[in-house]
């Protein structure tokens, strides 16, 4: 960041919005002093003791009290003054804690708008999946996907192709029911997902997010994740198909290796592969794959490429992908923008009828 | 002026003596003298206010036992207690006030003057030290110090009504004195012991919690994965886990905090009760007055408590003092990049040479030895090479973000060093792996190098990428707000905003780290085009990640080892078969399209790529 800052000469104005920042935080602790100094509990106290004593003094001259019981008296309105004193702290302690409560009691009475439809169609899944009419919105302000008709085929592979921010992803969050649509309805082999149960469906769905997150464990119990019963050769064979292997190997403790935080650091391209074969052991139906990693040297992208290539084999295959290698062998490429499908074919049928997709596979000269 | 010392010899931590150090915070109390002198002399006034209650309780007993009728004697020292009570309040209303804004105006200008000069370090400095150890200076060891100023206010007053009282009390029965003053060493050692023992189990209490802290996070980053194999319990059970044994860790620091004052009130219950005692026993014995006596048992605890915040007080005032030597020497780090000159130029030709030039970074090897270099003035040229081959370096030393040790580097045949900095980076566009786009609309980030370019010029320049179809992916074109640090906008976008900006500035120097994040195909040709528009008007260097930059260039340098070892054109350099055609095959090759219409080809056939 400092060196961006440091290109664009703009050192001075970074400092200047510091210290503007910092003259807020200034004023704001300075109000806060201010109303600890006036913390009126102490003032009360002070009070209490002057007019304590001239009360018990005039109890003395009229003979109700002894000296002795004046003395216990003032002894014990001195005592009042440590929790006075301490008490300056608590307030602001108390309304931290309720604040916290307040907090941690919204999360816990945050309510799940999905049902999970237990008594619903559960079977093995085909992989037909049909959008029709589908509008979503993550907010009421502008609507993120807009009238989508889509059919796919079992087995079939979709390039899902687009700007950022165009509703590749969403779409995607649609096939699993992260979120119901709006309108319209989404379908799988024909039923309606709000007529799945839920857990039949998700099980037969598997989803690559664009940020891989692996656990802080071995690598063998993170490629065994979704099958926590997989024996030392399933995840053998998951990591040969998903082209991991051989990395794998490379690493200190194979397949014992522990990353993350505390362990090995795993490059973009090794997080994917590993990822793949994490969905290899759970066999989906529908495997949907947010392909956003860039490859830095041609022999990762050769590998990412044959698993994906594997990986689609034998199902419904959805890839969000900027490859153009993807683009150019999926069976079905649907071209988002702005939450339409601006166009949708075959490679050959989209050279044919849109002009921003050809450009972009012509050099430039 | 030696550079080669300049780089390696100044380690930025350095101990000042402690004289040096209290002049140093002196320079930033200085300008609140008069506010300091005013809360020294209620400091003053309160503690020995604080110490006169008892004295003037002890009068009235003295008083009223003697002769009831001496009104007029008891209401004015009630009065005087009353007023004592309420001057007391009246002092700690002002000293707090007065606090408050010294050490806020304090912190701020210490935050202020370590954030500038952390900035306006060079970039040598900024890859040897964190940023979070350096935000970590600017905030927490701030804060350190601040609590130092206000201990230090809060201690002086325990100390000062602590020697009122002594004095107060040695006068008055100097044996009952004496004994009340043996138990200070004890109280010292108790505190001190306690303090020990308290920060043992906040320590693990802490480290518990930190393990809870990092399952959490863990947990929530991996949620999606969890529900997607529908793990949700297994994650779940490790949670527990961890949170059962922080439970009980934090269970034991709570109980041993929460004995700290039983512990401490029990000294001061035990001092009270010996002294009672023995007390009672001098007044039958007519030594001191029952009032005196009554005086000295109030008074202990008077006496006792500052003793008590003394005795932490030591530890608070190491940490902030080495709080204090951390931000100094992050304000006082000396820089290495350091101008000859201050010469302004006018417009650049864009001529720039490297002549024997030496350079390494501060910790590390040879980058660069005997590195020349020669750019014509409007020439594209490209840097290819392996990681750590030193093609940042270049790019690094002409935008003089790092200091070079030997040779020469000119600029239109004039050093570098000797051109005013601000001066000359105005005359050269930088675009970094991620782009600077501050908060404001596309229109503003676009014109931010060239204030005076109209709207209609923008709009112009922007019709010529893509007919201008980017624009329109911004959800209010031109006006669309960018978003801190250009966050509300695709990284793609952000790029083309921070082209369309060196496009508009006319740079007579372009310097390009091209960013290797994937961005869809549609905006990368976009990219392509606007990059294209600018190698038309100005000498360009290109670290080029992209195979299309390293085509559109004039020469590629291929570097190796801080040397080169290949250049020419793309054709001629991939037709010889050296070293490009290898870091082509590693770097470049799946970006062409003849690599993308071979997978397509594979996919045909692809039973054929069946591991059995």
């Amino acid at each position: 960041m400092i060196e961006t800052v440091k290109s664009a000469a703009h050192e001075d104005s970074e400092i200047a919005l510091f210290k503007a920042n910092i003259q807020a935080y200034r004023d704001t602790s300075v109000q806060q002093g201010d109303i600890e100094a006036r913390f009126l509990p102490m003032l009360l106290l002070a009070l209490a003791m002057g007019f304590g004593l001239m009360h018990a003094l005039l109890l003395v001259r009229q003979g109700a009290i002894g000296m002795g019981s004046v003395l216990t008296y003032f002894s014990s309105l001195s005592l009042l003054g440590f929790p006075t004193n301490t008490s300056i702290r608590s307030y602001s302690q108390i309304s931290l804690g309720l604040a916290g409560a307040r907090r941690l009691l919204s999360v816990m009475n945050m309510e799940n708008n999905l049902d999970k439809n237990d008594e619903g169609h559960a079977g093995k899944l085909r992989g037909e999946v049909e959008f029709s009419h589908v509008s979503f919105a993550y907010t009421s302000e502008t609507a993120t996907l807009k009238d989508i008709n889509l059919v796919v085929y079992p087995g079939q592979t979709v390039a899902v192709v687009g700007q950022t921010g165009s509703g590749k992803t969403t779409l995607a969050r649609l096939i699993n029911r992260t979120y119901d649509p709006d309108q319209g309805s989404v379908r799988i082999d024909g039923v309606d997902l709000r007529d799945w149960s839920l857990d039949s469906l998700r099980s037969q769905i598997s989803i690559i997010e664009q940020d891989i997150f692996l656990f802080s464990k071995t690598i063998a119990e993170n490629i065994a994740f979704g099958k926590p019963g997989a024996t030392q050769e399933e995840i053998l064979v998951a990591a040969r198909k998903a082209q991991a292997e051989n990395f794998i190997n490379a690493l200190p403790e194979g397949f014992e290796t522990v990353i993350g935080e505390r362990g090995v650091t795993l490059s973009g391209g090794q997080r994917q592969r590993l990822a793949l074969a994490r969905a290899f052991l759970t066999d989906p139906r529908i495997l949907i794959l947010d392909d956003s990693t860039s490859a830095i040297d041609s022999q990762t992208e050769d590998e990412i490429q044959k698993a994906i290539m594997l990986a689609a084999e034998g199902r419904t295959t959805f890839i969000i992908t900027h490859r153009l290698s993807q683009i150019r062998w999926a069976d079905l490429i649907v071209v988002m923008k702005e939450g339409l499908i601006s166009s949708i074919g075959t490679h050959e049928e989209l050279m044919d009828t849109s002009e921003s997709y050809r450009n972009i596979f012509t050099e430039v000269q | 002026m030696g550079f080669h010392q300049g780089l390696v010899g100044e380690a930025y931590d350095r101990q000042y003596s402690n004289s040096a150090l209290l002049r140093r915070i002196w320079t930033y109390a200085r300008p609140y003298s008069t506010k300091l002198w005013l809360m020294l002399i209620t400091i003053i006034l309160q503690g020995v206010i604080g110490a006169l209650p008892p004295v003037l309780v002890a009068r009235v007993v003295d008083t009223g036992q003697v002769n009831t009728t001496a009104n007029r004697l008891l209401i004015i020292l009630v009065l005087a207690v009353l007023v004592i009570e309420v001057l007391g309040y009246v002092f700690y209303y002002v000293l707090h006030r007065l606090l408050a804004r010294v050490t806020a105006d304090i912190s701020r200008n210490l935050a202020t003057d370590a954030f500038s000069a952390s900035i306006q370090q060079d970039m040598a400095f900024h890859d040897r030290y964190s940023s979070g150890k350096i935000v970590s200076r600017i905030t927490t060891d701030n804060l350190d110090f601040v609590l130092l100023i206000q201990l230090t206010v809060d201690v002086l007053g325990s100390v000062i009504q602590s020697l009122t009282v002594g004095v107060i009390l040695l006068r008055t029965e100097w044996r009952l004195a004496l004994a009340l003053f043996a138990f200070v060493p004890v109280t010292m050692l108790i505190v001190s012991v306690y303090r020990n023992l308290a920060r043992r189990v906040t320590r693990e209490g802490m480290r518990a919690m930190a393990n809870v802290n990092a399952n959490i996070k863990e947990t929530i980053s991996g949620i999606s994965v969890a529900k997607n194999f529908r793990q949700e319990d297994s994650i779940y059970q490790d949670f527990k886990t961890t949170n059962e044994t922080s439970y009980r860790v934090n269970y034991r620091r709570g109980f041993v905090l929460s004995i700290v004052f039983p512990t401490i009130r029990t000294i001061g219950g035990i001092s009270i009760a010996l002294m009672t005692y023995y007390g009672a026993l001098t007044v039958t014995q007519g030594l001191i007055s029952a009032g005196a006596w009554y005086m000295i048992l109030l008074s202990s605890d008077r006496f006792l408590m500052p003793v008590m915040s003394i005795t932490s007080y030591w530890t608070q005032v190491q940490t902030g003092f080495s709080a204090a030597e951390r931000i100094f020497a992050l304000i006082d780090a000396k820089r290495t990049v350091v101008q000859t000159g201050n010469y302004v130029p006018t417009r650049l030709e864009g001529k720039i040479d490297f002549n024997h030039l030496q350079f390494h970074y501060a910790t590390g090897g040879e980058v660069l030895r005997d590195f020349d270099l020669h750019i014509r003035p409007g020439e594209n040229v490209a840097i290819v090479g392996h990681t750590g081959a030193g093609k940042s370096s270049i790019a690094r030393l002409i935008t003089r973000f790092y200091e070079f040790q030997g040779g020469e580097l000119t600029i239109d045949d004039r050093d570098i060093r000797s051109y005013d900095l601000t001066a000359l980076r105005t005359h050269m566009g930088i675009v970094t792996q991620v782009p600077f786009l501050f908060e404001g609309t596309v229109e503003e980030n676009i014109r931010f190098s060239v204030p005076g370019i109209s709207r209609e010029e923008i709009l112009d320049l922007s019709r010529r990428i893509g007919k201008g179809e980017w624009l329109e992916t911004f959800s209010h074109g031109l006006d669309t707000n960018v978003g801190e640090r250009g966050s509300q906008i695709s990284m793609g976008q952000r790029q083309l905003v921070a082209l369309m900006r060196v496009l508009a500035h006319k740079p007579s120097i372009f310097i390009l780290d091209e960013a290797t994040a994937s961005i869809d195909p549609f905006t990368e040709k976009q990219i392509q085009q606007a990059l294209n528009l600018i190698l038309e008007q100005s000498t360009s260097v290109l670290i080029a990640h992209r195979l299309s930059t390293v085509t559109s260039a004039d020469r590629i340098i291929v570097l190796a080892g801080g040397e080169i070892i290949e250049e020419g054109t793309h054709a001629q350099l991939l037709a010889s078969g050296g070293n490009y055609a290898e870091l082509y095959n590693t770097y470049f090759r799946h970006q062409s399209l003849d690599y993308v219409e071979k997978a397509g080809r594979l996919y045909s056939s692809r039973h054929a790529l069946n591991p059995e």
